[in-house]
């Protein structure tokens, strides 16, 4: 131990300077590139930028798609679609107007909410039963494992924050958004007042607005609800 | 309206779960109360999350080779600048116009038809020739040449206009009012061949503070922003858009939005229209 300190004391500082230097290019090599740092290869046309992207944000947008659609050949047409046209029109994000990552979900959401009100009316039209045509609600609220450590903290909050609200109300918002319905529709659904459906989705949001705002003035590490 | 209604109706428009007289009830507020505009702002941004509610499915890794091999296939993006629109340009342009309106030289006016309106701003350009040419002599010192600059760009953005109005295949399309525009009108005239296009809007209503007017360019599912700008004091604006990227915006619409712009086209729309 004593013997390397002594050679590492013997160390130009010249020599030190430039290992730590290359160290720490060595360091921001290995960061991870920003979405803004990708965006802009990929508007550049290098695919590799499209390739990390996808890698990046492939699972959330499937996600979303098959939370509203619910049938994975869909879900992964629409997954296919959303990266296809951002690679042929990257500009339609504008990075100085907010998040990638909202944009680009808000994107997913919209076009499979379209995609799904297209195929109700088909199978209205076709004279499907109702619980065909409102198969809108999943049973299944448990993560893939493999797929959940590609996203951070920000949807551990989020998740944490629909979790804590009293199931009406998470349903109310789900309701909305990822079937697409409307409070009217929600009422006619759930076979509930509107006044009610409208006081569970002002409440919901209200807390949902509340819980984020505490995630964002809190310490790091602090899960929202975690104070007593 | 009691506070509850207010917020009520704030929440359940950010989730998009109204419809009818109740999204036009939410747009007149927004379009005329600062506050409410913030607190549906905020809203939106918690409804922006929820989709990170959703359980995280993997994707099947052959979705990623097929998606991949799709887009080698397609053209890869544009390489060139994009300059969507010029409105922030044309919105200086104009403001610079209107310094010359004050010397006697009418670009703006309002028109019955596509003719004379060519006309108008064909003798406007003319008359821009003429000021550049008397400045440029009377004046020589460095602080003109702001001005010139300004005012040649007014110039070749007039000119671009004369161009497109001229195009004997521009589609054109009336600009329809809803609710939230409150009897505002306006014409769409698209370019194919040159990639370019007009808007011209008349008698938008007036703004609340700290918010401006965006125009939305739409092809298909596709929207993208034309930038804001604000309307001269009667709610007029003439608005040139330019683009060098492979988007044929068939439809076009105006909403208020926050200074420095909406991130997506959010309601209320005052005035929209697709060319045939």
């Amino acid at each position: 131990m004593a013997e390397a300190q002594s050679r590492a004391a013997r160390i130009p500082a010249s020599l030190a300077a430039a290992r730590a230097e290359r160290q720490a290019a060595e360091s921001r090599q290995a960061a991870p590139a920003t979405d803004e740092q990708l965006l802009k290869q990929l508007r550049s046309g290098q695919i590799e930028a499209l390739e990390q992207i996808y890698d990046r944000y492939s699972t959330l947008v499937y996600s979303v798609s098959l939370r509203v659609l619910h049938d994975q050949g869909l879900a992964e047409d629409m997954t296919q679609e959303v990266f296809l046209r951002l690679w042929r029109r990257p500009r339609l994000y504008d990075p100085s107007r907010g998040r990638f990552v909202s944009w680009l979900m808000s994107v997913a959401r919209n076009r499979a909410i379209d995609e799904q009100r297209r195929r109700s009316r088909r199978l209205r039209e076709e004279g499907a039963d109702a619980e065909a045509i409102n198969a809108v609600q999943s049973t299944d609220r448990f993560d893939d494992p493999a797929a959940v450590a590609s996203l951070g903290d920000e949807r551990a909050a989020v998740r944490a924050a629909v979790e804590q609200l009293p199931p009406a109300q998470r349903q109310v918002i789900e309701l909305a958004y990822f079937a697409g319905l409307t409070q009217a529709e929600i009422a006619e659904e759930t076979a509930t007042p509107i006044g009610t459906v409208k006081t569970r989705v002002r409440l919901a949001m209200r807390k949902l607005r509340d819980a984020m705002e505490q995630v964002r003035t809190q310490p790091a590490g602090e899960a929202p609800g975690s104070r007593p | 309206m009691r506070p509850e209604e207010r917020e009520e109706l704030l929440a359940a428009y950010a989730l998009d779960a109204l419809s009818g007289p109740e999204a036009d009830e939410v747009e007149d507020l927004i379009r005329t109360d600062a506050d409410a505009a913030g607190q549906l702002a905020a809203y939106r941004e918690i409804a922006d999350l929820i989709g990170l509610e959703a359980p995280l499915r993997r994707t099947d890794p052959a979705l990623r080779e097929r998606m991949l091999q799709a887009a080698q296939r397609m053209r890869p993006p544009s390489t060139r600048r994009f300059p969507v629109l010029r409105v922030a340009a044309l919105a200086a342009a104009v403001a610079v116009v209107a310094v010359a309106v004050s010397w006697g030289v009418r670009l703006q006016r309002t028109i019955d038809t596509l003719e004379q309106e060519s006309a108008l701003m064909a003798a406007a350009v003319t008359a821009d020739t003429q000021r550049i040419d008397a400045i440029e002599t009377e004046r020589v010192g460095g602080g003109d040449d702001a001005i010139r600059t300004e005012l040649q760009m007014a110039m070749d953005a007039q000119q671009r206009i004369i161009a497109i109005l001229a195009d004997p295949e521009v589609q054109e399309a009336s600009l329809e009012s809803t609710t939230a525009g409150r009897g505002a009108s306006g014409r769409y005239l698209w370019s194919p061949d040159l990639g370019a296009g007009v808007v011209i809007a008349r008698r938008l209503p007036p703004l609340p503070i700290g918010t401006v007017y965006e125009l939305w360019l739409i092809e298909g599912f596709d929207e993208v922003s034309g930038g804001t700008f604000v309307p001269s004091p009667d709610g007029d604006a003439q608005l040139l858009i330019e683009l060098d990227f492979e988007f044929s915006p068939f439809s076009v619409a105006i909403t208020p939005a926050p200074v420095g712009g909406a991130p997506t086209l959010q309601p209320p729309i005052v005035l929209s229209g697709t060319v045939p």
